[in-house]
């Protein structure tokens, strides 16, 4: 049988049907958003498991320490008015609690003022657009709190980070563009006043990645790595955030194209699977995985996704480490699935493997409602799913069959 | 018969500028950008903005995660983003 027909054999068994329905479940209610160390982190493990297992992988966990992970263990109330009246803001729209923030549970209420032009003391410092949260800083003393813009998605949600800065002294609440304009007026007009809490806390847990082997490689074999992180920024107190394109699509195109590819490779040619854990909060899984696989001397070809739920134009593609055979083999995979590729960041786990000296790629092709609620599974194009589980495909298929000099072995041409 | 020359699947351009990603090398990552929708929305974050320490700061070292970017980051008690 030809390598074209190989592969076109590989491409006919692709379920987006399998694909949607695992997304669906991992962003579903049980699962809670999937925060790493969280309960709905570790019933999403198990589901993954099971589902690896059902493909007769080799399946184990491994264990990582994940340091100060941010929680917002309750509602947060704000209010602010001003000589017209009261508003309370609706968390999650209106307002957020900045990952930098300090953890206050009692209100908090004070004055409106605007950073680094009034008194700060006893006052809410409203911190024009153009300044940073550092700038903001410099002249705090005796401040109620930091009140900062923040952008909100086409449907009026704020999204939420887990990784970024140890929090500061001061309370600091981020606002959405047109409360941050009327708050901001209405300091500058020495008018106005807010009330708020920011009940944000850190929590030391476990992370835990999934490991699964499909295949085994001969010796001096090309090996395949394929990755996506399970894990997401978890629900909020009456907040869902069901991590739906973030990443549950990654895990579905891994999951999908790891069924195929057990039986679907070249002899000698190993497969491994990493689905990871703290993606989220600065890319630890992966950090782990890299330090194991470096201690044990392999370097395989590392193929990650993160974000299949929107191809909008083309997928962006970075890569890491020394990737350019890889890179080879993903342009041609692109072009014989007709799939768009786009040199573009994708700021997720491949950056760990490449840093760490492994020819890694990241595939990402967009996702809707980034980090937020409306990160849901009816805002994932099945047709991008398709197209980005095809590409990892072909990519594999020509990894384990293209000899070094690249010539197409299955029929491509510039 | 016309040659059909309409760009489909593969990479615009060269591949390897998949490999010269800004920021690929800092603890922050890249600043956003609208690429293919996997980043925060624009404005959060701009090449203008950096993640950490003072602008003038990150502009000299060419990296949000500078050497004199990060210690004014710390000893203001900050981490690295803000």
């Amino acid at each position: 049988m030809t390598s074209s027909r190989q592969l076109a054999e590989l491409l006919d068994r692709v379920s987006v049907d399998r694909m949607t329905t695992a997304i669906a479940t991992l962003a579903s209610d049980p699962f809670a958003g999937r925060r790493v160390g969280s309960a709905g982190g570790a019933a999403a493990r198990a589901w993954l498991v099971d589902q690896l297992a059902a493909i007769s992988a080799d399946v184990r966990t491994e264990e990582f320490p994940v340091r100060a992970v941010p929680q917002v263990y309750e509602t947060p109330t704000v209010t602010w008015g001003d000589r017209h009246g009261a508003v309370e803001l609706v968390f999650g729209r209106q307002v957020a609690i900045h990952t930098a923030s300090a953890d206050t549970v009692h209100p908090r209420r004070g004055a409106l003022a605007v950073a680094g032009k009034q008194d700060p003391a006893g006052r809410w410092l409203v911190v024009p657009a153009e300044m940073s949260l550092f700038d903001a800083y410099r002249d705090t003393r005796g401040a109620a709190g930091l009140l900062v813009r923040r952008p909100v998605d086409a449907e009026g949600w704020q999204f939420t980070m887990l990784a970024g800065p140890d929090p500061g002294p001061l309370p600091v609440l981020t606002l959405d563009p047109d409360t941050h304009h009327g708050v901001l007026a209405a300091a500058a007009a020495g008018d106005g006043w807010l009330d708020g809490t920011t009940p944000l806390r850190r929590d030391d847990v476990t992370g835990t990645n999934i490991h699964a082997r499909l295949r085994q490689p001969a010796s001096g074999g090309v090996e395949l790595l394929l990755t996506a992180h399970y894990d997401g920024v978890g629900d909020h107190p009456g907040l869902r955030l069901p991590g739906a394109s973030d990443n549950a699509t990654g895990v579905a195109v891994v999951l999908e194209a790891a069924r195929i590819l057990a039986s679907g490779l070249a002899d000698g040619v190993g497969l491994s699977i990493a689905l990871l854990d703290g993606e989220e909060v600065g890319a630890l899984g992966s950090a782990h995985h890299a330090a194991q696989l470096h201690a044990a001397g392999v370097s395989p070809l590392v193929i990650n996704v993160d974000g299949a739920g929107r191809l909008d134009g083309a997928a962006a593609v970075e890569a890491g480490g020394p990737a350019q055979r890889l890179l080879a083999l993903l342009d041609q995979a692109g072009r014989h699935t007709g799939v768009p590729l786009t040199a573009g960041p994708v700021a997720s786990d491949n950056r760990r493997y490449g840093g760490a000296g492994f020819a890694a790629v990241g595939i990402g092709a967009g996702m809707g409602g980034y980090h937020s609620p409306a990160d849901t599974p009816d805002q994932v194009d099945p047709a991008t799913l398709a197209a980005v589980v095809r590409l990892v495909l072909a990519t594999a298929h020509l990894a384990a069959t293209a000899p070094a000099t690249l010539s197409s072995p299955i029929g491509d041409k510039r | 018969m016309s040659q059909n020359t309409t760009h489909v699947g593969g990479f615009t351009g060269d591949p390897a500028a998949a490999l010269r990603i800004t920021g690929s090398g800092a603890c922050c990552g890249s600043p956003a950008q609208d690429v293919g929708g996997i980043l925060p929305p624009a404005g959060e974050v701009t090449s203008a903005d950096p993640c950490c320490g003072t602008r003038p700061a990150a502009q000299a070292v060419d990296s949000c995660c500078g050497a004199q970017a990060r210690t004014e980051a710390i000893a203001a008690g900050q981490g690295c983003c803000s």
